[in-house]
């Protein structure tokens, strides 16, 4: 009972969004420097993930509870894996990565700092810090404006609230949220979505294999048409693998990708093609 | 009204029990009903018709020994099977199992957490469950794992589309992210009277993507590719043993069990039912008895597929899931939405012209996915090495690829092995 009774307290006065806050915002910190410091790529892949995670659980401390699990369904959940996927299909060596030249690591330094610094810059001065438009002083945004940050009211002629501001029904936000996308923000929203597209459409094409390539036409003469025995020639084995979905581009043509099947391809099936094209 | 400590902790116990008892159940079942189907007896030792062989089993699997191979990677080997058995318990957070109970003047419902965005935990704790099959895979360090453990997690991440998909009409079709307000939607009679209002008949397409994604997604056969015994070893888990093991077949069976509760939850009205017109008290109760029921009859139904179904070939299940099931929940989500829209512009449009819509629908969505799928090289967009016309056309190319048989050529895989 006082545990929870603490909590409740903590809650009222405020102190458990600093606790919570203090805690998530450690552990994404950490997991960041683990990501770029690790030296198993899968392991810094895999903090990438605690990292996400963390960040979630800062958007949950915010009471963005929609925007929290998107962040775990779409970074931890999908992008991630589909990161994972790609680094363990092509069997990334760790030599690799850790064999950057110095040019390189000047730059990646140079950006970093730069990057940092204007981030710094942009979140303590002109947005965030006692001057700004928007500080903690800011008044509540009237009509025809809107608040600096978050699910600020929007506010009509008379002062009545019409949208925006935080909701008992809407407690999540996403109503709110799907309004403002689809509405206010509705040519950003589509410009994403087509950025999306284009890059997934590019990737299938690139990922087509026309012709096979020299070296897969070699091991053909060894194995029968059928040699794995699934009743698939190995034409069509090769041939259908590149566009397969689910494994974007890079998987299909990953050397380590099933080798049984993917790397062979029948002279006798590969030739009339040639023919046909020629 | 401050609510007293024991609810939630009462909540969560119940809950916790509840489902790890079912998978016990489960797996119980799974060995008798399988082995009926195959004219053996299955384990019939230990308690009456040896219902007590899970408990046995796990006691076995615990004080088992637990070794680690040479070669793993030690960390990732040892989390894999936990975030499976987490992620599984999790999502089974927002899920009713009951309707609203009153003990000691206390009145709450059998769930552990309704969150706001209650579905979409579902759906995150789902893709979360991907990475214990995967990183499993991948720490053993040995060419099956890691086969298997890439096989799953595709097949994973591509179902999950589908199923997302199909939630999401779920979601527009009810206007809430809340597991409750979806409950509630399906309560009453839907189109006529005596025809309940759950949304597996408004959105039936979206139910047999959900359905046939959950299949997958469970990692159960007829796809469970993940674990292809006959091809893979054991796939993801071939270097594990015992309690780690153990906790993958957890993992796995109870996958059955919180699939069937969502399905039920979101596409059969969860806990709503008739109550024969009992004391406001014991409705609650006969909710959960509901709820039961239905579950029950899912993992009937993987049970069934498991005895019944060969092994799925892999290119097929990502043709299904990608050509079949996702553009069929697409077209549905954005079907319901239509509906949905066309409510709120028009409201009280006639059922009659709702149920022909409906019609119309399906015949179209139906039209686009089985016209011209017949001659299936020419048209799916691949680019096969299809035979030139004339005399250099090869004697041995095409063979089982006619599209029709999708499963034919898998059936020797040996499907006689049930539960570890």
């Amino acid at each position: 009972m006082t545990v929870l009774a603490l909590a409740a307290e903590a809650v009222a006065s405020g102190t458990s969004e600093v606790v919570l806050f203090w805690v998530f915002a450690v552990l994404a910190l950490g997991a960041a420097i683990a990501v770029i410091t690790m030296r198993n790529i899968v392991h810094g892949a895999l903090m990438l993930v605690v990292n996400f995670l963390a960040i979630a659980g800062l958007y949950l401390t915010l009471e963005s509870s929609f925007l929290s699990i998107i962040q775990v369904l779409v970074y931890a959940g999908a992008i991630m894996v589909l990161f994972l996927f790609v680094i363990m299909l092509l069997g990334v060596d760790n030599d690799d990565l850790l064999a950057a030249d110095v040019r390189g690591r000047v730059g990646a330094v140079l950006g970093g700092a730069l990057l940092a610094g204007a981030l710094t810059f942009a979140f303590l001065g002109p947005y965030t810090g006692p001057a700004s438009v928007c500080g903690p002083d800011a008044p509540a945004a009237g009509f025809g404006e809107v608040d600096c940050v978050g699910l600020g009211a929007v506010v009509d002629e008379d002062g009545e609230v019409i949208g925006g501001a935080y909701d008992e029904d809407d407690a999540s936000g996403v109503a709110f949220l799907g309004r403002a996308m689809f509405t206010r923000y509705t040519y950003p929203f589509e410009l994403a979505a087509l950025l999306l597209t284009v890059a997934t459409i590019g990737a299938v094409i690139l990922a087509r294999r026309r012709d096979l390539a020299p070296e897969d036409l070699d091991d053909a003469d060894e194995l029968g048409p059928d040699a794995d025995g699934d009743g698939e020639t190995r034409a069509e084995v090769g041939a259908a693998r590149p566009v397969e979905p689910g494994m974007t581009g890079e998987a299909g043509d990953a050397p380590g990708d099933e080798p049984s099947e993917a790397d062979g391809v029948v002279d006798v099936v590969a030739e009339p093609d040639d023919e046909r094209e020629g | 009204m401050e609510t007293p400590l024991w609810v939630p902790l009462l909540q969560a116990t119940v809950v916790f029990t509840y489902y790890l008892l079912l998978t016990a159940l489960l797996i119980w079942a799974e060995r008798r009903v399988v082995a009926r189907m195959q004219s053996r007896l299955g384990p019939n030792r230990v308690g009456p018709f040896g219902i007590l062989q899970t408990l046995v089993d796990g006691v076995k699997m615990f004080f088992k020994e637990d070794t680690t191979p040479g070669m793993v990677n030690r960390s990732i080997f040892t989390v894999a099977p936990l975030i499976g058995v987490i992620a599984g318990f999790l999502s089974i957070a927002v899920i009713p199992i009951g309707g609203e109970v009153t003990l000691f003047g206390e009145t709450f419902t059998l769930v552990v957490a309704d969150l706001s965005i209650g579905v979409l935990w579902v759906l995150a704790m789902g893709s979360i469950h991907v990475y214990s099959v995967f990183l499993g895979g991948w720490a053993s360090n040995s060419p099956y794992p890691l086969l298997g453990g890439i096989r799953s997690s595709a097949q994973m991440v591509s179902y999950e589309i589908a199923q997302g998909l199909a939630v999401a009409s779920v979601i527009i079709y009810a206007g809430s992210l809340r597991v409750s307000d979806i409950v509630a939607g399906q309560a009453g009679s839907g189109f006529a009277d005596g025809v309940p209002g759950w949304y597996a008949i408004p959105l039936f397409p979206a139910f047999m993507v959900f359905v046939i994604g959950m299949v997958a997604e469970a990692g159960r056969p007829p796809f469970d590719l993940a674990e292809a015994e006959g091809e893979l070893v054991g796939g993801f888990n071939t270097e594990y043993s015992g309690l780690r093991f153990g906790m993958f077949m957890l993992a796995e069976f109870m996958s059955v069990v919180t699939m069937s509760a969502i399905v039920v939850t979101l596409f059969l009205g969860g806990p709503s039912g008739p109550t024969f017109g009992a004391p406001e008290a014991f409705a609650g109760l006969i909710g959960t008895g509901w709820f039961l029921l239905k579950m029950v009859v899912f993992i009937f139904f993987f049970i069934l597929l498991r005895g019944a179904l060969p092994r799925y070939r892999y290119d097929r299940l990502m043709d299904l899931g990608w050509k079949v099931l996702i553009p069929v929940a697409l077209v549905w989500t954005l079907v319901t939405a239509a509906f949905v829209i066309l409510e709120q512009e028009q409201p009280g449009l006639g059922t009659d012209l709702r149920l022909t819509l409906a019609s119309i629908a399906a015949v179209i969505v139906g039209w686009l996915l089985f016209s011209g799928r017949e001659p299936r090289d020419a048209g799916d967009g691949l680019d096969r090495h299809e035979p030139a016309p004339g005399p250099v056309a090869a004697p041995t190319t095409d063979t089982a690829d006619d599209g029709t048989t999708p499963a034919s050529d898998d059936t020797a895989d040996d499907r006689q092995e049930v539960a570890p």
